[in-house]
This record gives structure tokens, C-alpha cells and sequence, in this order.
């Protein structure tokens, strides 16, 4: 039975359970959404008025929502009591033919987003790039194909965001790519755009705003030796280029412009080997010569290229047994038999059987049977000439 | 390769080995020397005198048998000077009962019965 005294104390602690349970839920779900879009332009900063924002509640995740909002007159959102247990948000919106996105994280403490927009020009010799590094990500020996991945931090010095000049297709974010390249994949932190793949690399309309921004691309390539030469003109400079290469895969050859070897780095559990090559200036030539790439041997190539294309055993199999049957036809064709041979050598056959048999070595059967034989070709050989077939 | 490449290739190959490789491995079966062994023609030739010949015929196989008789002794002269010539024989014929096949001097086998063979005897 449960006395008074502790009844009073059970009630309290269910009372206290929903109490804090309600906090908790209030503190987590309902959130508010606030910030300011401001234009910086001409060093001047003024409010960007009645921009329509696509909010992305929880992106990402099968439970999105999106919100629609404008900014008023001092360039400021705000959406209140948002039920959310996710903190990520990403605010969409277009100004002036550029669309950005940007992401956001709500706190607590409701902190205003500040989003700065920039203005326009389409220059870009003012760019350069703070840090390059090309990574060989893997190397598969037995299709010799090389993943390789480029990090580069793109650098905008100016207080504008460079756009492409919609009429000059050469005005874009240009990287050079090795020839015959293939996957490519293209990822960035720069407002949305699009990637036009070329022969020899690709280029980018993604506005650059002011500031760093990384992009990070990565393609496959086809070696056939044990070297793999990456040779390329600098489009923009670069202030630092690195190289990495798992340990123990393979190297980078003196042949390629100078470097110095940094020690190891450990990169995921695994550790590349770091090859500074410093900086370049604009149209510098880059050439990098990978070297001591794994490869393998002919027989393993062939024995992977019929396991690869099963069918093809047939007719290689069938090759083989004709080069086979051939060698064989040639060699037995050579022989020479009793028929064939001249007079004069079955004759000097015959006298070596009478010493063989004279010495013992063939029992008189044998002997008479093989004489009589060799004699009989030798006059059916004559007869040919002077006998009549029919008379036979 | 496209799936009709393939089954080109496949027939082609098949009709090849059907066509070519078959009857070329086919026609490679000889028969042993000892399946030729032959009657005497000698003999023969003196059994059909024997039998019922009209004298024009009878004359001819006279001259034949005299002929081959002569041949025979030749190659008996011939065989009887080559038998003291003791050098270094090119060919032998193998030794097994029922194998005829002339075995040359680089041959450490004989191709037919695949008994080994004594390099003595080809210098007897």
C-alpha cells in the first residue's frame, strides 16, 4: 500500500516530468528566422528592398518545408514560431540575374543572418588562387585508370562579384584538364551555376563574390606506363600548388618543374606524400610528371581482358588450336616415309639392317620380314617404269 | 564488341575449325608402314605366268620378271659395298616388330611407335 507521504512525492515527480518535458519541446521546435540583405556597392551599403526568399526548413532531409517571404523596406526578414527539431536551414533568392544560396543555422539566441550582395562586373584578371592542390585519390592498376581530385581556393580581391559576360563564351571561370579525361564531378561553395565541359577542361558561370571560395573537382584518367604527365597553362595565378600522392603508389618525377618534398601527410587514414611546387604566374606552364605508377604485366592484362569479355576466349581459343594443329601438320609433313625416299637411301637402310642383324641386335624374323619389305618398295619403285600396272 | 560481332565471330570460327582445322587433322591419319607390307612382286609376277596368258603377255611378264630380277641383284652389289661402309648412317629403320619407319639420325624416338633409339645404330 502506498501511504500518503509518498503519494504526495509521486504526484510531484510525474507534475515535474511533463513541466520539463513541455520546456524542452518549446526550446527545441519553435524558432525564428531574421536577417538583412544589404547591397555593397561603390563602397556604399544600402538595403536590398522586396526580394522574394524561398526558405529551405531542414534541407536535405525527407521532412523539408519551404517558406516564402519578402524583405521589407530596410532589406529584413523575420518568420517566427517555425516548428523545427533541425538547426540547417538554406535561404534561396535572385538578385540582379545572379541566384544565390545560402546557408544558415538557427540558434537559440535568434541571431540576425547577415547576407551581403556586391556589384557586378565581368572581369576576371583580378582573380587568383590562393591554394591548388592536385591529389591522386586512387590508382587502379589492373584498368590503369588514375582518380585524381583538385581543391582550389578561387580568390576574388575586389569589392564585386564577377559574373561571365554573357556575350563572350571566353569569359567564364576557365581550369585546364588533362586530354581524354572522364567522371568529371564538380562541387563548390560559389553562388549557382552551371559547368561546361570542353576538350580540354571545363568552365564555370558560377558568379565569384568577393572573398575565398573553394571549388573541389575530380576526373579519372587512362595512363598506359608507369609515367603520367599533367602539362597545362596557369589561367589565373596561383600563389601555392600542391601535390599529394599516397605513400608507396607512386612519385613525383625530377623532370617535372621544381619542387620540394614536404614530409607526409595523413589524410583520412591514409598518408600521402606532399609535393610543393610554390607559385605560378599567369600562363606559367605547369608540368607535373607522375611516376612509379603500378602496372601490371602482359599475361595479367590478357587474362583480365578475357575474364572482362568472356566471349572472346572462343575465337582466341580456336586461333590457338589452328597455330597448334599447323605447327603439327608442318612438323609430321616432314617426315620422311619408306615410299618417299630415294633408291640409294633405302638401299643404305638395308645395309645397316644386315650389320644390325649380323651384330645380333634384331632376331632373324624381324629382320627377313623388314628386308623383304624394304626390297619389295624398292622394286615396286623400279617395276613403275617397267612393268604395266595391269600385269601386276 | 557488339552482341552480333560476337556471334559472327563464334560462327566463323566454328565453321572454320569445321571446314579447315578437321579435315586437315583428319587427313594427317597414315597408316603404319607395316599395313603396306607388300607381296613380292617377283612372285606375283611368276604366278601370273603360271596362269593361263595369251604369248604375247607371257613374253612380257618373262621380260618383267628377268628385268626385276636383274634390278634385284643390282641392289644386292650395291647393298654389299654399303655394308662395309661403316660411317655415319642418315637414316635406319626402327627395330620394332611390326614398326617399318625410316628414323632419321636426329630423331631420339621413333615418331610411330615412340621406342627409343640407339644412336649405335646408325653407325653400323
Amino acid at each position: 500500500m502506498i501511504n500518503k507521504r509518498n503519494k504526495i512525492i509521486l504526484v510531484f515527480m510525474i507534475f515535474s516530468a511533463f513541466l520539463i518535458a513541455s520546456v524542452t519541446v518549446a526550446a527545441d521546435d519553435k524558432r525564428t528566422i531574421q536577417g538583412k540583405i544589404t547591397l555593397i556597392k561603390d563602397n556604399l551599403e544600402t538595403p536590398v528592398q522586396e526580394v522574394e526568399l524561398n526558405i529551405f526548413i531542414s534541407p536535405y532531409q525527407d521532412d523539408m518545408s519551404i517558406i516564402r517571404t519578402l524583405t521589407d523596406t530596410n532589406g529584413e526578414f523575420k518568420i517566427e514560431n517555425i516548428l523545427t527539431s533541425n538547426s540547417l536551414i538554406l535561404i534561396n533568392f535572385s538578385y540582379d540575374n545572379v541566384d544565390y544560396s545560402q546557408p544558415a543555422e538557427l540558434t537559440d539566441a535568434g541571431e540576425i543572418i547577415e547576407i551581403k550582395l556586391y556589384g557586378q562586373k565581368s572581369d576576371y584578371s583580378e582573380i587568383n588562387i590562393k591554394s591548388q592542390s592536385i591529389i591522386i585519390v586512387d590508382v587502379d592498376p589492373s584498368n590503369e585508370i588514375l582518380s585524381i581530385m583538385e581543391m582550389v581556393n578561387i580568390h576574388n580581391p575586389t569589392n564585386y562579384t564577377i559574373v561571365p559576360d554573357s556575350e563572350s563564351i571566353m569569359s567564364l571561370l576557365r581550369f585546364a584538364l588533362p586530354e581524354n579525361y572522364f567522371d568529371l564531378d564538380i562541387q563548390s561553395s560559389l553562388p549557382i551555376g552551371n559547368a561546361i565541359e570542353v576538350n580540354k577542361g571545363f568552365g564555370m558561370t558560377n558568379p565569384i563574390p568577393p572573398g575565398t571560395n573553394e571549388i573541389i573537382y575530380s576526373y579519372r584518367v587512362i595512363y598506359d606506363k608507369k609515367a603520367y604527365p599533367i602539362d597545362r597553362k596557369v589561367s589565373y595565378p596561383i600563389d601555392s600548388l600542391l601535390v599529394l600522392i599516397p605513400e608507396g603508389i607512386g612519385s613525383v618525377d625530377t623532370a617535372s618543374n621544381s619542387f620540394t618534398q614536404k614530409g607526409i601527410a595523413n589524410i583520412g587514414s591514409r598518408n600521402y606524400t606532399q609535393y610543393e611546387f610554390g607559385k605560378f604566374q599567369n600562363a606559367e606552364a605547369i608540368s607535373i610528371i607522375f611516376d612509379d605508377l603500378p602496372t601490371i604485366g602482359i599475361f595479367k592484362k590478357f587474362i583480365q581482358y578475357i575474364g572482362n569479355n568472356p566471349l572472346t576466349f572462343i575465337p582466341i581459343s580456336l586461333g590457338i588450336i589452328t597455330i597448334a594443329s599447323l605447327s603439327i601438320y608442318l612438323i609430321i609433313s616432314r617426315r620422311k616415309s619408306l615410299s618417299t625416299m630415294s633408291e640409294t637411301e633405302i638401299l643404305d637402310i638395308i645395309a645397316n639392317l644386315d650389320n644390325i642383324y649380323q651384330n645380333g641386335y634384331i632376331d632373324e624374323k624381324s629382320y627377313l620380314n623388314k628386308r623383304a619389305h624394304l626390297k619389295n618398295i624398292l622394286l615396286e619403285k623400279a617395276s613403275k617404269d617397267s612393268v604395266p600396272e595391269n600385269e601386276i | 564488341m557488339t552482341e552480333i560481332t560476337y556471334a559472327v565471330t563464334i560462327i566463323a570460327s566454328v565453321l572454320f575449325v569445321l571446314f579447315i582445322i578437321y579435315p586437315l587433322l583428319k587427313g594427317l591419319k597414315r597408316n603404319p608402314e607395316s599395313v603396306n607390307f607388300s607381296i613380292n612382286i617377283i612372285d606375283v609376277l611368276k604366278n601370273n605366268l603360271g596362269n593361263d596368258q595369251t604369248p604375247e603377255s607371257s613374253e612380257l611378264l618373262k621380260e618383267s620378271i628377268q628385268f626385276l630380277e636383274d634390278k634385284n641383284e643390282e641392289y644386292e652389289k650395291t647393298i654389299s659395298g654399303l655394308i662395309s661402309n661403316n660411317s655415319n648412317r642418315k637414316y635406319i629403320i626402327c627395330l620394332k616388330d611390326d614398326c617399318y619407319t625410316p628414323i632419321k639420325s636426329t630423331a631420339k624416338k621413333c615418331p610411330s611407335c615412340s621406342i627409343n633409339i640407339n644412336k649405335d645404330y646408325f653407325n653400323l
